[in-house]
């Protein structure tokens, strides 16, 4: 089936005054809830009632009684074209449309990504990287990378071998103390990993897996699921990973210059052009504590093992 | 950037003012302001880049280099000459004589 998902906010792209409004103010009786993940806060309004079930499914134990002040509202309603005759949904963050889906399934992906826009243009105070983040025994591990990289499936292999969990998208650097926050939306796995990830016990969400656009099918897995503690606490990062896919190759990490991993990282940040100066001097410092490899990965189980060892090497205070 | 790529015989370059500088194991990442671009150096592009401050010109930098790190000049001559104007085209040394 072809897919109809239409970006129309890319990053830091938009020009002011030229986005779709959210003409239609959420009627009094559309159902509003209110979620505390991490420091992301958010309203989600909807009449959908497969739409705001599906968030809670992900989201239940984050669900606040009452909006903070500044919270992201994110609403979604369901259209038909008089022209088609077909529904469509439009996806909204702060009243500005940002996708417009044809199918029920592309919905709640189409949710978090607009969430996940909303973070990278209105949570300003962290310094934003594209990577996913995980910990272990209490110290940072974060790999940061383009798409298609096995970010996510990693961190949630590893999740099965005890560490714990920041964020599969986006590691939230606290300029005051360089430290890592916890962001921890659910992994959000590619069609391609979910037989891989079942056999390592890891609960994907149930049902027929929802479709992200490009990404194709997907499904996610709440990382509470996993295990209760399994959402790390803020914490120092220690080691910088970046992970490179190459099926069939053994798996393998080769130490990185730290000034190149400083740039690489550059390169990856949501919102560095905001932080300039500033932002390349945290940046610096956070590489000057940590550890930087290049990662060849490979079949799944092996990586985690390469991984584990390098980490637990630098641990041990011998790297 | 600033076009052309070469350096001129006898011109001394000077690094450019208001770039942000970190040091990182014998590398380093420099901040230019002005075009917001971070540039990585390696060992002996720093080396150059710090020795860049109008004092000294190409044939300079190449002994200095050469001595540094145990190596003929004339077999790194180029390759100095391919940095500093790597350097220069990226906005990273001025190429207005020094005043030295």
């Amino acid at each position: 089936m072809t897919q109809a998902a239409v970006l129309r906010a890319p990053f830091e792209t938009l020009a002011p005054g030229c986005a779709n409004r959210c003409r239609e103010a959420a009627p009094e009786s559309c159902a509003a809830r209110h979620y505390a993940i991490g420091p992301v806060d958010l309203t989600l309004r909807t009449e959908l009632r497969f739409v705001a079930d599906a968030f809670r499914r992900q989201y239940a134990e984050y669900e606040v009684r009452m909006p903070a002040p500044g919270a992201f509202h994110i609403d979604v309603i369901r259209r038909r074209s008089w022209r088609s005759l077909r529904t469509w949904y439009h996806v909204y963050g702060n009243g500005e449309e940002h996708f417009v889906v044809r199918h029920p399934r592309s919905v709640l992906p189409h949710v978090e990504w607009a969430i996940n826009l909303m973070i990278a243009r209105h949570l300003p105070w962290y310094l934003q990287l594209h990577a996913s983040v995980v910990s272990k025994e209490g110290r940072g591990v974060m790999f940061p990378g383009s798409p298609g990289q096995g970010k996510s499936t990693l961190a949630a292999a590893l999740l099965t071998r005890g560490w714990q969990y920041y964020s599969d998208e986006f590691a939230l650097i606290d300029p005051q103390t360089r430290e890592l926050n916890a962001y921890p939306k659910a992994l959000c796995i590619k069609k391609g990993s979910f037989d891989l990830l079942e056999r390592f016990g890891l609960p994907l969400d149930a049902g027929p897996a929802h479709l992200k656009g490009l990404k194709g099918p997907v499904r996610f897995i709440h990382p509470r699921a996993v295990r209760p503690d399994a959402v790390a606490e803020p914490g120092p990062i220690r080691v910088i990973i970046f992970p490179h896919q190459s099926p069939g190759v053994e798996p393998a990490v080769q130490p990185m210059p730290r000034a190149q991993a400083l740039f690489e990282l550059t390169k990856v940040s949501f919102n560095f052009s905001k932080f300039k100066a500033r932002g390349f001097h945290l940046l610096a410092d956070v590489v000057e504590q940590a550890q930087c490899y290049r990662l060849i990965s490979g079949d799944l189980n092996r990586t985690c093992e390469v991984v584990e060892s390098c980490v637990d090497h630098v641990f041990g205070g011998r790297a | 950037m600033d076009g052309a790529a070469t350096i001129p015989a006898g011109m001394r370059p000077r690094q450019r003012e208001g770039c942000a500088c970190r040091v990182l194991d014998d590398e380093a990442a420099v901040y230019d302001p002005a075009h917001d671009v971070i540039h990585y150096l390696n060992r002996t592009a720093y080396f150059l880049w710090e020795r860049c401050d109008g004092s000294r010109d190409a044939a300079m930098l190449t002994d200095a280099l050469a001595d540094a790190f145990d190596v003929d000049a004339v077999t790194v001559r180029d390759d100095v000459e391919e940095t500093l104007a790597m350097l220069a085209e990226n906005g990273l040394i001025d190429r207005e004589n020094g005043k030295a």
